[in-house]
């Protein structure tokens, strides 16, 4: 068997694993009885009649909104430390480096439990439910948008913005008019990561919700306690077909995967 | 206009405390075209860099037109910059990397389309507006950055090693087309090349560097032909040096008496020599001629080591009797044959083709 053989064949095998699981709860949601059994038995559309109920529509718009908020506001503030730690040399500059990448080395568990103890020792409470969870998904998308965008800083052709002022440029409009056009795809892959990591986040969003104020996957982790029925199946699919679907969006406007895989282009 | 384009006085600029440039006054009169000349570290692209206004001086003042621009940063400077790796906007088309400058002068919308096809047209490069920098090769890229650069009409136009990243045929080519456009234009230019060809081919004036300082500041003939310092004389152009000892002192300026193993030669000191004082004389390697003249004042003897063999000359290498070796240059004009590998020659030059330096200690 040729090495080339061999890569292909380990390639179609994790595809398989990612992909089998996914085929199988997919149809599972198209059972007519009441238990998940796989292959399906008999064809019926009640289950995703349920997973349209507002019971489940609430917070899948909640963890929309959720992850929406909370990756522009990484973003935001990724842009700012990706520029002071790829521009300035300053005190306490590793620090802060170590600190904004932190999160991505930590278990989510972890800084889930820490961000509850932090809230609940300041005393602030009233912050559960959204503003707490978007705290906490900020501190764990910030790693993404962080990098992404850094890197982005690192490989902007060299002295670009040094030739914009010199053409009169004021920073605002360097800013404006080059840097931030030349790093836009890498930010965009940034808020793309942030927004998928807040949205599939489980471990840090366990320990923020309160009840109205629930993230779509902790809503599932907590149905599962009465066994995993049909719905949850439909379910499933919609939090797997929404980011899904806006990676081909984003892709599609921004060729956001030009920053991830290359371009393809040379020269 | 102001007589003078650029004046840097007692510029200074440290880096982590070492001078890197230090203390250099300077004066580019309008129109002229002045290079910075020296090898990487001599402090050339600080200076340039300083002009910019994308280093702050530790000292001195920078004059552009006449008026102070020591408080005004880079984007009030009204300068324009032409960057070794062209450092176009890659995702600009042509046309409007070139009208950049304009935009952000808010010039009016009519007139930044005449000027920025007047300026594609200076540069040979009318009708390649819509295409991405990306599309052009490295010549076209160079020249859009020219058009970027002059069409806002700049005070000075910096080119930093603007020629560095061409091929030789293409460099040749830029070159002259440069000066083509600084005497058409009568723009004040002033660049940075660590190439001394280029800086011969293109200069009024060349401003040679080393550690931080100006060495010499003249015309290309005057640099080559009457090198003021020992580094000059080696950094320009190939020179043979021949140690001796002076036996006659005199004042800067003066005629002194060295003694060398190719005779006694009586030279114009550029500066003051004592009696006993280690020098070196120089002498390039196109004015020593294979030859026994009794009346030349150098003469040498020695071994012909090897030829190399360049296509419109051929450098000898000569072991002298002393041990030295020194290189003789002879232009390929269909004469007789040089003398072979190995051969005992004697070697000539006359006294004006002779210049005397302090030897380094």
């Amino acid at each position: 068997m040729k090495p080339w053989h061999a890569l292909c064949a380990v390639a179609a095998a994790v595809y398989l694993f990612i992909f089998a699981p996914i085929v199988v709860t997919a149809s599972v949601s198209f059972n007519a009885g009441n238990l998940s059994r796989f292959p399906p038995v008999g064809f019926s559309l009640r289950w995703w009649r349920e997973a349209l109920d507002p019971r489940w529509l609430q917070p899948l718009t909640f963890s929309l909104e959720l992850a929406a908020i909370s990756a522009i506001i990484a973003t935001l503030l990724g842009l700012l430390l990706a520029f002071g730690l790829v521009r300035h040399r300053f005190p306490g500059r590793d620090l802060v480096a170590t600190l904004s990448l932190g999160p991505l080395a930590l278990p989510a568990l972890v800084t889930g439990i820490a961000l509850l103890q932090i809230l609940n020792m300041a005393g602030i409470d009233a912050l559960y439910g959204f503003p707490a969870l978007v705290i906490g998904h900020v501190v764990i998308c910030l790693p993404f948008t962080v990098r992404t965008a850094a890197i982005s800083l690192q490989a902007m052709p060299a002295r670009v913005e040094q030739a914009a002022y010199s053409l009169g440029a004021t920073p605002i409009e360097v800013l404006l008019r080059v840097t931030l056009p030349l790093i836009k795809s890498g930010v965009f892959a940034g808020t793309v990561f942030a927004f998928i990591q807040s949205f599939t986040d489980y471990s840090v969003s366990l320990f923020l919700t309160k009840p109205g104020a629930s993230t779509i996957s902790v809503t599932i982790l907590g149905f599962l306690d009465y066994g995993f029925t049909p719905t949850l199946a439909s379910v499933a699919v919609i939090t797997l077909i929404v980011p899904l679907a806006l990676i081909a969006i984003v892709q599609h406007y921004f060729r956001v995967g030009d920053f991830i895989y290359g371009s393809g282009r040379h020269g | 206009m102001a007589d003078n384009a650029v004046e840097l006085i007692g510029l200074s600029k440290l880096f982590a405390d070492i001078p890197a440039v230090d203390r250099i006054d300077l004066t580019v009169a309008t129109g002229e075209f002045l290079t910075l000349l020296g090898p990487s570290g001599c402090g050339k692209t600080t200076t340039l860099n300083m002009i910019a206004g994308f280093l702050t001086p530790d000292a001195g003042t920078i004059r552009l037109a006449g008026r102070s621009v020591d408080r005004l940063p880079s984007f009030r400077r009204d300068i324009g910059i032409v960057f070794q790796d062209y450092a176009l906007f890659p995702h600009m088309s042509v046309a409007d990397n070139v009208a950049f400058g304009l935009k952000m002068r808010r010039v009016a919308k009519p007139e930044i389309t005449r000027r920025v096809a007047e300026a594609l047209d200076l540069v040979h490069l009318s009708g390649f507006g819509e295409r991405r920098p990306m599309a052009l090769s490295g010549g076209q890229r160079q020249r859009v950055a020219l058009a970027r650069a002059l069409v806002i009409q700049p005070t000075v136009l910096l080119l930093d090693e603007p020629l560095s990243n061409l091929d030789l045929k293409l460099r040749e080519e830029m070159r002259l087309e440069i000066t083509t456009l600084q005497r058409r234009l009568g723009i004040t230019m002033i660049m940075v090349t660590h190439d001394q060809g280029e800086a011969l081919a293109v200069s009024d004036r060349i401003a040679i560097m080393n550690k931080g300082r100006i060495e010499q500041l003249g015309d290309a003939h005057s640099v080559y032909e009457n090198p003021g310092s020992r580094f000059v004389a080696d950094f320009i152009g190939q020179t043979n040096f021949v140690p001796g000892t002076v036996r006659e002192g005199t004042q800067a300026g003066g005629e002194c008496t060295v003694t060398t193993e190719a005779g006694n030669l009586t030279l114009l000191a550029p500066q003051a020599l004592q009696a006993g004082a280690k020098v070196e004389i120089a002498v390039r390697p196109e004015r020593l001629r294979f030859a026994t003249a009794a009346d030349a004042a150098m003469q040498l003897s020695g071994t012909v080591l090897r030829h190399v063999y360049l296509g419109d000359h051929t450098e000898t290498h000569v072991r002298t009797t002393a041990g030295s070796v020194v290189v003789v240059r002879t232009g390929n004009h269909g004469e007789a044959p040089l003398p072979a590998e190995n051969d005992t020659v004697a070697l000539a030059a006359a006294a004006a083709d002779c210049r005397v330096f302090t030897a380094p200690a």
